[in-house]
């Protein structure tokens, strides 16, 4: 069994040691793009809790995670804090304004939930640009970047990377805690037979309401961050194709592996400028291919790719035993339980 | 007065375009149960060949039927090529292929034809009538016909004959089809085709009113989803009336409202389908599942 | 212990800084990165992917005007040096994010020289930062709204907005000064800049703008704007939209019965964005221009606009002749050459300084009598004149001369 479960946490394993070797590897505008991919990394996240752990459709992230940014430019540019301290700010502000997202949904079945969400999403940047005298409207809003401190041996883009990677960490250790537990086991109940869940006593509005909060405040972290990483942002950041840019990082991922999200992320930030450099021209076209062809490879994302099993097999090639298994996703399997 | 009336007809007009895109919506999800997010970008793609056709010279009847043909064969080949293949795989990863259609699509006729805007033969004569200082025209109303009678068609089909409840039950279960006899995947392929050649027919209608481009459809998908919602998503004469319902809603409420404003108007076809749903969550027009527990 | 130590290392610190310090002067002296004897590198990030597309059609019309160049053996410098200037096109999708992350992979990876026609006003305030630190020349952006952050870094290249406002505000004090206006504008920094522009200039006279109704991009049809402004009972409709929702206006100005004064932007006006609102609907309508005339299937005798044809057959462009974006973006590598021309050092700052300086530069494209007229601490703005026209049905006809505001845009 010990065994088994090191095989399954490979994607998780995987991503973390890219992760680590990176700043070794990649100069350094390469380690601002990866940091860009964590902070989107962190809003996946939050998806990959409220759809593949909750099974509610959410396609408003974009727009939570933009309400993050601007928390942050908000309160660094009125207020004056440090945009680093405004981070869990950004992550509350975003989960009670989930909240609020999540109380008509709890009225509302799977595909009406994704079209409402998708309103909001489509709604958020034309409520940007109204409420110009906070939002500063179409001229956006600039921030102080936090300098690394000169104790540190290495350049900005390391110290924002290390930044965006402190912040990852706590977000993966902070849904691991949540998941392990009791919500965990509601929030699973919720996706896989509410009707059941429901007829044992379980407690599903406060499930679903917990599952907005904490997705929301995973998005508006992943806002936060964004914000510091970029110093400017703007409306024009934050328009409804980011939500949907966003669900497809999920879903590309593995919709409910952890590591998956992170692995989208780096999917959406770097696989369309690739697809351009092909070919300029058809750039668009060999995209959307490989949004297609890659469904039709990895049905469940590519962190659901069988590396670990791959790996596995390969280890009884060389013991010669043969073990049976249950082939296909355990239910309410994630990337290292 | 004559303002409102006016927003009113005009609303009523943007109504019918919203209608035309949730009617192909609704019947590619009533015949395989999926939202197809790629459904706009195809039916552009054939408004633009029958553009082409007609550029070319031939006369536009024929053109819209030789288009009406091949938009259907796209269906099909679309299902055959890309959604049978993930047809077992959960509900994300067809979103996914469906969005990465609507990306290929797009692309495609911006290659193939490049970004400016174009003009659609029209189908009904130009000019309308002004009755008390309203203006109606007379696409306006050709369109709501020809929606109408699409609508009412789909609606019976699916309910009145073999065919219709064939393909519903394969898109409600395609195991027990099989079991019962139904050719299922003959189905599937058949909406998919349906629903091809009903996108033709709407951007066909709209075309001229939109102007002709890539983008053309891109901005009309929110709010064909919210009408198809409004109107339940199981109904196509509910995709009618619900694209009416927020078209009209959005054209008073821009005006009228001043906090929303024009700039706001697309929070209302969220707010009116919001509200709807509230009261009555299947939508309008549809019809609850009674689920055995 | 900790005390040693710390102030130990502040006085490493201290002492690397200073030497950074002396060191420094003597780095002002190397060549900047992206030129070497036999070429120059310039970087374009814009969109060539997405809904906005379009707007690539610039990249491509640089690509036009430099490949002639190049095929000539490149361009001869101050310096003395023909080198060949060499174009690296990143995709951004319009999203300033991305546009951030591609001017940082230009000028770090490529290590361009230069970083030129930058499409979107955001998009150019999330590089302004990082240019204003790496000091790399972001120049001619194309953006009518100059929010000039990183002011030596960087310079616009189209007329502004204000420009636009204050052309149009003229023709109206001239021929209808009672005017009763109805704008109908775009909900960005584009149409607030104009809107603003406009109501300054016609303070104090007759003329008014009696009803606004804002537009924004993701809008399917403005039907219900433009009936609410023909409800005002305005005489005027001016418009500063998109191409598509331009059109729809000049549909529905004459479709409707209300057949008001019509002027439109110049971003919304072009023969090609009008041709699907039908080319009759469009009789009348008043435009600004700064590019020349460009119609193909009689070019004329301009030598400047036969130089375009010919550069486009030969560099076989994707945009068709008479698509303004690529003229503008021609128009934009024309005035690089320019600046590369008069170049006093191959540096960055001699690049700025030129670009700062430039004394009544003309481009083969733009409108006899419109030249590029910079001047270091005082005119920021290359193009402040423009001319209007007027739709006769077939063609723009001149109405009227160019109009001059030189000097006269107002500081963001």
């Amino acid at each position: 069994m010990n065994g088994t479960r090191m095989f399954q946490s490979a994607p998780a394993v995987l991503v973390a040691s890219v992760a680590l070797c990176l700043p070794v590897l990649a100069p350094d505008f390469m380690l601002f793009e990866f940091s860009i991919a964590v902070s989107y990394g962190i809003a996946i996240l939050g998806l990959n809790l409220l759809l593949g752990f909750s099974g509610q459709i959410c396609l408003a992230q974009g727009a939570l995670f933009g309400i993050g940014a601007y928390t942050t430019a908000i309160f660094n540019v009125n207020f004056g804090m440090d945009p680093i301290v405004t981070l869990p700010f950004a992550a509350i502000v975003t989960s009670l304004i989930g909240v609020l997202i999540g109380l008509p949904a709890l009225r509302l079945q799977g595909l009406q939930l994704a079209i409402v969400t998708f309103g909001v999403a489509s709604a958020f940047p034309q409520l940007l640009l109204k409420m110009d005298s906070i939002t500063g409207g179409v001229t956006g809003l600039a921030i102080d970047q936090p300098m690394a401190p000169r104790w540190f041996p290495g350049s900005q883009e390391l110290w924002l990377y290390g930044l965006s990677l402190i912040c990852a960490a706590a977000s993966v250790f902070m849904l691991s805690r949540l998941l392990r537990g009791d919500t965990g086991r509601l929030l699973r109940a919720l996706r896989d037979n509410p009707l059941v869940a429901e007829s044992l006593g379980v407690n599903l509005t406060k499930g679903r309401l917990a599952a907005f909060a904490a997705s929301s405040a995973l998005a508006g972290l992943g806002g936060g961050l964004f914000c510091i990483l970029n110093g400017f942002i703007s409306p024009q950041s934050f328009l409804p194709m980011k939500s949907i840019d966003i669900l497809i990082g999920g879903i590309v991922g593995g919709i409910t592996s952890m590591a998956g999200a992170f692995i989208g992320a780096v999917f959406i930030v770097f696989v369309p400028g690739w697809t351009t450099a092909i070919n300029p021209a058809l750039g668009g076209l060999i995209y959307g291919l490989c949004l297609i062809a890659m469904m039709m490879v990895a049905r469940q994302g590519i962190a659901g790719l069988p590396i670990g099993r791959g790996l596995q097999a390969l280890k009884h090639l060389f013991n010669k035993k043969g073990l049976s298994r249950v082939s296909g996703a355990v239910p309410g399997q994630l990337g290292g339980e | 007065m004559v303002l409102f009336f006016q927003l009113l007809i005009d609303g009523l007009a943007s109504g019918a375009i919203y209608a035309s895109l949730a009617l192909a919506l609704v019947l590619i999800f009533r015949a395989t149960r999926i939202v197809n997010f790629g459904q706009g970008e195809m039916a552009t793609l054939s408004a633009y060949c029958a553009w082409q056709l007609c550029e070319w010279g031939v006369p536009i009847a024929l053109s819209l039927l030789i288009v009406g043909a091949a938009s259907f064969l796209l269906g099909v080949l679309v299902f055959r090529a890309v959604i049978k293949p993930v047809s077992k795989a959960s509900t994300e990863t067809v979103v996914v292929v469906t969005l990465g259609l609507f990306v290929f699509f797009q692309a495609l006729c911006l290659w193939l034809w490049g970004a400016d805007q174009r003009a659609f033969p029209a189908m009904f004569p130009g000019g309308g009538w002004d009755i008390l200082g309203v203006r109606v025209t007379a696409s306006t109303l050709g369109i709501l016909l020809v929606l109408l009678c699409l609508a009412a068609t789909m609606g019976a089909i699916f309910r009145f004959t073999r065919l219709g409840l064939a393909m519903r039950a394969s898109a409600y279960s395609s195991e027990k089809s099989l079991l019962v006899g139904i050719r299922v995947e003959r189905m599937l392929m058949l909406g998919w085709g349906f629903a091809a050649t009903t996108g033709f027919i709407a951007a066909a209608l709209v075309g001229p009113r939109l102007f002709l481009s890539p983008t053309m459809m891109m901005p009309i998908l929110l709010y064909a989803l919210a009408s198809a919602t409004l109107g339940g998503w199981d109904s196509p004469l509910g995709a009618l009336v619900g694209g009416l319902i927020v078209g009209v809603a959005e054209s008073l409420g821009a005006t009228f409202l001043p906090f929303i404003g024009a700039d706001l108007r697309v929070v209302i076809p969220i707010a009116v389908t919001l509200v709807i749903l509230l009261v009555r969550p299947v939508g309008l027009f549809g019809s609850s599942t009674v689920v055995k527990v | 212990m900790q005390l040693l130590t710390s102030s130990r290392t502040s006085l490493a610190l201290r002492a690397f800084a200073l030497a950074v310090f002396v060191a420094g002067p003597l780095h002002a002296q190397e060549p900047s990165p992206g030129i070497t004897d036999d070429a120059v590198k310039i970087g374009i990030s814009g969109p060539l992917t997405g809904p906005v597309a379009a707007l690539g059609a610039i990249a491509d019309g640089v690509r036009t005007r430099i490949d002639p160049i190049n095929a000539a053996g490149g361009i001869k410098m101050a310096d003395g040096k023909t080198r060949k200037i060499e174009l690296v096109v990143e995709d951004d999708g319009l999203d300033p994010q991305r546009t951030l992350t591609n001017v940082r992979k230009l000028a770090e990876r490529e290590e361009v020289f230069a970083v030129l026609a930058t499409a979107g006003t955001p998009n150019n305030q999330a590089i302004g930062r990082y240019i204003t630190q790496r000091s790399v020349p972001n120049l001619f952006m194309y953006s009518g709204v100059h929010e000039l952050s990183g002011p030596e870094w960087e310079i616009g290249f189209v007329p502004s907005f204000t420009t636009e406002a204050a052309t149009f505000a003229k023709y109206l004090l001239d021929n209808k000064p009672q005017a009763k206006i109805a704008l109908l504008y775009l909900n960005t920094e584009t149409g607030q800049t104009f809107q603003a522009a406009l109501e300054s200039a016609i303070s104090g006279s007759g003329a008014s703008i009696v009803a606004a109704q804002p537009v924004t991009s993701a809008d399917p049809t403005v039907e219900t704007q433009l009936s609410t402004l023909k409800a005002s009972g305005a005489d005027t409709l001016v418009v500063i939209t998109g191409p598509k929702q331009g059109a729809e206006a000049v549909r529905f100005a004459t479709e409707s019965g209300w057949k008001p004064t019509t002027l439109v932007s110049n971003i919304a006006a072009s023969i090609a964005s009008l041709k699907p609102a039908g080319l009759e609907n469009a009789k009348g309508v008043i435009t600004s221009q700064f590019l020349k005339q460009v119609n193909a299937s009689a070019p004329g005798d301009d030598a400047g606009v036969k130089r375009y044809l010919a550069d486009h057959a030969a560099a076989q462009s994707k945009f068709s002749t008479d698509d303004a974006l690529g003229q503008s973006g021609y128009a934009i590598g024309d005035a690089l050459a320019k600046v590369l021309e008069s170049m006093k050092a191959p540096s960055r700052e001699a690049m700025m300084e030129a670009a700062r300086n430039l004394d009544h530069t003309q481009l083969d494209l733009l409108l006899p009598g419109i030249t590029l007229t910079t001047k270091a601490g005082e005119d920021v703005y290359p193009i402040e004149s423009l001319q209007l026209f007027q739709f006769d049905g077939a063609a723009y006809q001149p109405l009227g001369d160019v109009i001059s505001f030189e000097g006269k845009t107002p500081k963001h």
